[in-house]
């Protein structure tokens, strides 16, 4: 095959884009989505300062790698999960990355800080680890962009990740989840902007990106992950993508164009009664928010073990 | 696996999504049509994660 813009030979092949590029045409190719990903949902206005969640994974090293080429002033936060050999394996990565670039990372260890580890957490609070991470992520970076004075917190969030979740809120026709999936989350009191600029890239792509670009990142799946329902659903869609090149940016940017607004209505009425968390001062909907009551049980299960 | 074959071949031939991999030949992406010769290592790297 050869590169669809230069026709010297390819490295990797797009099909839904029917092309392959070279390695210097595939870089640009990444830059031009994020760049369009932007503009297109107005995520990042000039002079604002990004906080990049980084995991030490593809998604992530790549997105913070491409914003800071496009000339964001982009610093990263990685949080310590305490889930093994693979926190300290995953923050490696995230160090190593920072460090050879010049990047500002902040670190939060989480067992260190709040005393309890994911696992823990989880089953403190009988939800699957990874509803006890994601809820720990976002209370997290949020706190801390909000701490640091960054306008805005970006996420390796990709079109496959974005894709499977429209797909399972779908599935249960969860009108409010819908209402809520968009590429940006604007900033409201006590929250701050939420972005995910890998929108238009699909994971394969991502992965392609890192290895072009000599990003190491950490290829092993968290192992607390395995057999989640979200994986069940990219399984899905890329079976259906392998059929139909361009299934999954048809079915997630269709319903950005022309389903999101129908749902919005059912988004906002969760936010209407919110008031500061008696113990950290986030807005939630009860006394103390969802982190903190999971984090005061999972600090004492912890402790008690 | 006896080469030569195709990476598409060499895919289908072990039931793999090509949508859920990269194929790397001696650390260098390859492409689909790309033929891969009996000395090549070939790492067959998943992209798909969980998170």
């Amino acid at each position: 095959m050869k590169c669809r813009r230069c026709k010297a030979p390819a490295l990797i092949d797009v099909r839904r884009h029917n092309a392959a590029f070279c390695a210097d045409c595939f870089v640009r190719h990444c830059q031009e989505q994020v760049r369009r990903a932007i503009d297109a949902f107005d995520m990042i206005q000039p002079g604002d300062r990004v906080l990049m969640a980084v995991s030490g994974g593809k998604d992530s090293l790549g997105a913070w790698e491409l914003l800071a080429d496009l000339g964001y002033e982009t610093d990263g936060l990685y949080l310590g999960l305490g889930i093994g050999a693979y926190s300290d394996a995953s923050g490696r990565y995230a160090r190593d990355f920072a460090g050879a670039r010049g990047l500002k990372l902040i670190e939060i260890d989480i067992p260190a800080e709040y005393g309890f580890d994911i696992e823990t957490a989880a089953a403190t609070v009988r939800r699957p680890p990874c509803g006890a991470c994601g809820l720990s992520k976002r209370h997290l970076f949020n706190q801390a962009a909000l701490d640091g004075g960054y306008d805005v917190v970006a996420t390796g969030h990709n079109l496959d990740d974005e894709a499977a979740v429209l797909f399972g809120n779908v599935l249960r026709w969860d009108a409010e989840y819908l209402g809520r999936q968009y590429p940006v989350l604007p900033a409201a009191p006590g929250f701050v902007r939420k972005v995910k600029p890998l929108v238009r890239l699909s994971e394969r792509e991502m992965a392609a990106y890192c290895v072009i670009r000599g990003i190491d990142y950490i290829v092993e799946e968290c192992p607390m992950a395995e057999g989640n329902r979200h994986l069940v659903y990219k399984e899905a869609l890329n079976t259906l993508e392998q059929k139909s090149p361009g299934a999954k940016a048809n079915f997630l940017f269709s319903f950005l164009e022309r389903g999101h607004q129908r749902f919005v209505a059912d988004a906002e009425t969760e936010r209407v009664e919110l008031t500061p968390c008696t113990v950290c001062g986030s807005p939630t909907t009860g006394e103390v928010c969802a982190f903190c009551r999971m984090s005061e049980r999972a600090a004492r299960a912890r402790g008690d073990a | 696996m006896a080469g030569p074959v195709r990476v598409s071949k060499l895919l289908e031939t072990l039931g793999i999504n090509p949508e859920t991999v990269l194929v790397i030949r001696n650390d260098t992406l390859v492409t689909h049509d790309e033929r891969l010769e009996e000395p090549d290592t070939i790492e067959i790297r998943p992209v798909i994660s969980g998170g």
